[in-house]
């Protein structure tokens, strides 16, 4: 029971040469994320197999399936690894039963195997549909029970929400969640949404210029964030609260968010550039307003962040111009908004 | 749904016209000349039913052939890497450049009778390619194949590498994989070079005259046929040559229809 | 008929955009079997006439008869057979009246060494061997055709071809073991042994002057003077 481990350099085009080294323990699921080019997706083909490695080592459990040294690549078909391509990459002839049945490796029970996969993914209805008219949604909970199906010890997922349109977003991320909360292999999942990354992975490895930047769990690296894409990235408000009729009620706080229908435990999250600050007090709506003291203030080229003080503690990001024209400065008091379309929420994990 | 109508550039309407127009009127003159009072006694005639049937198995036969080698050719230079591909590509795709005639030539010297190949083949098993219906076969199949061979592994370029990848993480074999996924996400294309491929074969002339000969019932397809009427009655080739356009037409607009719309 | 003409025009006008020959060479329409033969005549035509230039214009018997029947501007025509010769003169008006200027015999052309033996023209009913000759409609199959029906030998031929040529090279290859040639055709150069056929048929070559032009004339008239029948026969045609 030892989990993914990557610890492997190999040159993908050209002269560019990735140096990637993590481990994902079993029943773990890592966050890759990073800025576009930084080798994401890279990593995750030559965990598939779909690409080799120049040296180093690739381990899925006990066994070694890429190691340059001594001669040992294991092919695609045998590692037994469960990918959701980015763009779900289904056989867009075959219905979605069939893309589903294709991984299974029973043949005589893939049909009954396939259809239970699809009605655990909620896609039951969609099985005699060809899936090149599948929706981003649809798509996914299809690819989702593909990958599952064939029965893999690990899972990658690369970027599974980007073709999803926002309103897809929250249910799909609510599936990915259980279903990666049950699965008890390791999990690597790709993504440029910070929310999501915090929402459903137990520890983050950034990956910057073909390099691991930094690994850790949320709290290691929000700690100590090793570059501005990450302290950004990680700078996600992140609170726990219960939710009761819209509105989620915290410890001295309550906020109210749009399209809420789960109730109970929640952990919601801001983006700190969904944070409003105004110098008095906005017009308009009343909820989700409030007049806060400034705690701290870190200015880049092109940020402002600004740390609020409670009972509602939260980081703000704003234009330097947008921090000046409010007077930012520790100790001054600023009037906060937060729109309800901007709190995301989600059914916390046991 | 309303639909409106896309106006083209009027200086493409006009190319496009002057194009059509310079294929259609040898076929307009050839209707021209057809002797209509003849026509249903060449149409019987044992000339025109020997060719045709020549010519139909023929090129169904290269067909097939160039099928089941030009598409592993095709994957092979597509999803291969090896020392040499270009050259391996060239010299596949060089009937298309060689004068046709040549390259029966170039058949006779090799799988002919005391050729490089069909010498030990004939001396082996007494097996002789020209002169025989094999000959016609081999003769078009050669000059055929590079247009199955092209259309494949254009399509194989043009497709998504993601989804043979995605094929074998869930454990299919590469055969599997190609028979199952990559086939049919390029079947149009494979249905365009079946066309082409027949439509080449069926019209062959050059290289089935210089390595298979000319004999009525036996080796003359209806090129070959066509070509000695030519010089003796002229209105017999004209109807054979008319039998040709109509059989590569309903040919051609029935794969249309089918495939190339939709593609 | 209209569209055949505006073809015929389109094509006269393109061919003769494409060949820039000068305004007053003598173009001369000459059958493929005689094609070498000619380019000799041309040469030693050309040195004794300085101020003159020949075009030759080579071809089928067939296709020559077709081009000049269709307009082409030829000012001599000299073919393989009289039946190509009397086509091309029943629709065009010459000058003067065609001549026979060489003859050839048909010989039993086989690979060099003659591998399968073949002695005389019985050996063209033995259907183990492979036989051709020419099809029916060019020259030479015609007379083929004539060699066996005077040996009164029905053939099994293997096959039929377009051209003299092609036979050449299905025998040169070893795949033919004979085929009815011209006497012209068996030559060091091709490769090819030949077999008399112990039958007598003659191929006669007939020229035309078609225009009567002073050089066409004079071209005409070298063609059957001692050195131009010298040339000929060098390529192994026989005196009219």
């Amino acid at each position: 029971m030892s989990g993914l481990v990557v610890d492997a350099s190999w040159v993908r085009s050209g002269d560019f040469t990735l140096d990637v080294g993590f481990a994902v323990p079993d029943d773990a699921t890592v966050a890759m994320v990073g800025p576009n080019g930084a080798g994401k997706s890279s990593t995750i083909r030559v965990i598939a197999g779909v690409e080799p490695i120049d040296s180093g080592v690739i381990k899925i459990g006990d066994s070694v399936v890429d190691d340059p040294a001594s001669g040992v690549f294991v092919s695609p078909r045998d590692r037994r690894i469960g990918v959701v391509w980015q763009d779900a990459a289904l056989f867009p002839h075959m219905t979605a039963l069939r893309n589903v049945m294709f991984g299974v490796p029973d043949r005589s029970a893939a049909e009954a195997r396939a259809r239970q996969w699809l009605e655990r993914m909620g896609a039951s209805s969609l099985a005699d549909r060809r899936a090149s008219t599948l929706s981003g949604g649809e798509t996914q909970r299809v690819a989702l029970a593909r990958a599952l199906a064939s029965e893999p010890s690990a899972l990658l997922l690369d970027e599974p929400f980007a073709a999803l349109d926002a309103s897809a977003r929250p249910e799909i991320r609510a599936l990915l969640a259980s279903v990666l909360d049950e699965f008890d292999g390791p999990a690597v999942v790709v993504t440029h949404d910070s929310e999501e990354a915090i929402l459903i992975a137990d520890s983050l490895v950034v990956m910057e210029a073909g390099r691991v930047l930094q690994s850790g769990s949320l709290a290691e690296v929000r700690s100590r964030p090793a570059s501005e894409y990450v302290s950004h990235f990680v700078g996600v408000n992140i609170l726990q609260g219960v939710a009761e009729s819209g509105v989620i009620t915290g410890d001295g706080w309550a906020l109210t968010a749009a399209d809420m229908d789960t109730s109970g435990d929640v952990t919601i999250t801001i983006h700190p550039s969904a944070v409003g600050l105004f110098s008095s007090r906005p017009s308009g709506s009343a909820r989700n307003t409030w007049e806060a003291r400034i705690e701290w203030v870190t200015t880049t080229d092109n940020t402002a962040r600004i740390g609020l003080g409670g009972p509602l503690t939260l980081v703000a990001e704003v234009t330097p111009a947008g921090a000046a024209a409010i007077e930012a400065r520790p100790g001054s008091s600023v009037w906060v908004a937060v729109k309800a379309s901007e709190i995301h929420a989600t059914g916390r994990r046991p | 749904m309303r639909r409106v109508r896309q106006r083209p550039p009027m200086l493409f309407v006009v190319l496009a016209i002057l194009g059509v127009a310079f294929v259609a009127v040898p076929v307009v003159g050839l209707l021209f000349e057809v002797p209509w009072g003849d026509l249903g006694s060449i149409l019987t005639s044992e000339i025109v039913g020997d060719a045709l049937r020549i010519s139909l198995v023929a090129s169904l036969l290269a067909t097939a052939i160039a099928t089941l080698v030009g598409v592993p050719i095709a994957y092979v230079l597509a999803r291969v890497e090896f020392r040499g591909k270009a050259l391996v590509r060239a010299l596949v795709l060089l009937p298309l450049v060689l004068p046709p005639v040549v390259g029966g030539a170039a058949l006779l010297f090799s799988l002919g009778r005391r050729g490089l190949v069909g010498g030990p083949l004939y001396d082996a098993t007494g097996l002789v390619l020209p002169f025989s219906i094999w000959g016609v076969v081999v003769a078009v199949t050669f000059v055929s194949l590079p247009f199955m061979v092209l259309s494949i592994e254009g399509a194989l370029h043009g497709l998504d590498r993601r989804f043979e990848s995605a094929a074998a993480s869930l454990g299919a074999t590469q055969l599997r994989t190609f028979m199952r996924v990559t086939m049919p996400m390029i079947m149009p294309a494979f249905i365009s070079g079946l066309a082409l491929t027949w439509a080449r074969a069926f019209g062959e002339f050059g290289a089935t005259v210089a390595f298979a000969g000319n004999l009525q019932g036996r080796t003359q397809t209806m090129p070959l046929a066509v070509f000695v009427a030519l010089e003796s009655d002229r209105g017999a080739a004209v109807v054979m040559s008319l039998v040709m356009v109509v059989v590569a037409v309903i040919v051609l607009v029935a794969l249309r229809d089918r495939w190339w719309v939709r593609a | 008929m209209g569209i055949r003409a505006i073809v015929v025009g389109v094509v006269l006008a393109v061919a003769g955009v494409g060949c820039s020959a000068p305004d007053d060479a003598t173009v001369v329409s000459v059958a493929a079997s005689l094609g070498p033969a000619f380019e000799e005549l041309q040469k030693a035509y050309e040195r004794a006439n300085p101020e003159s230039t020949i075009e030759l214009n080579i071809a089928g018997s067939v296709t020559l008869a077709e081009q000049i029947i269709a307009g082409a501007p030829v000012d001599v025509l000299a073919l393989a057979d009289m039946a190509s010769m009397d086509r091309a003169l029943g629709s065009v008006d010459t000058t003067g009246p065609a001549i026979t200027f060489a003859s050839n015999s048909m010989v039993i052309g086989v690979p060099r060494g003659n591998p399968a033996a073949v002695t005389s023209l019985s050996d063209f009913a033995r259907s183990e061997l492979f036989l051709g000759a020419c099809a029916i409609p060019v020259p030479c199959g015609v007379y083929a055709r004539q060699v066996f029906d005077a040996a009164g030998v029905v053939p099994d031929l293997d096959t039929q071809e377009a051209d003299v040529r092609a036979l050449v090279v299905k025998l040169d290859s070893g795949d033919l073991d004979a085929a009815i040639v011209y006497a012209t055709d068996v030559s060091a150069l091709s490769g090819i042994d030949g077999v008399a056929t112990g039958v007598d048929v003659i191929a006669e070559y007939p020229i035309v002057d078609v225009t009567g032009t002073p050089d066409s004339v004079r071209f005409v008239e070298f063609v059957l003077s001692a050195e131009g029948q010298s040339i000929l026969g060098d390529f192994g045609f026989g005196a009219p």
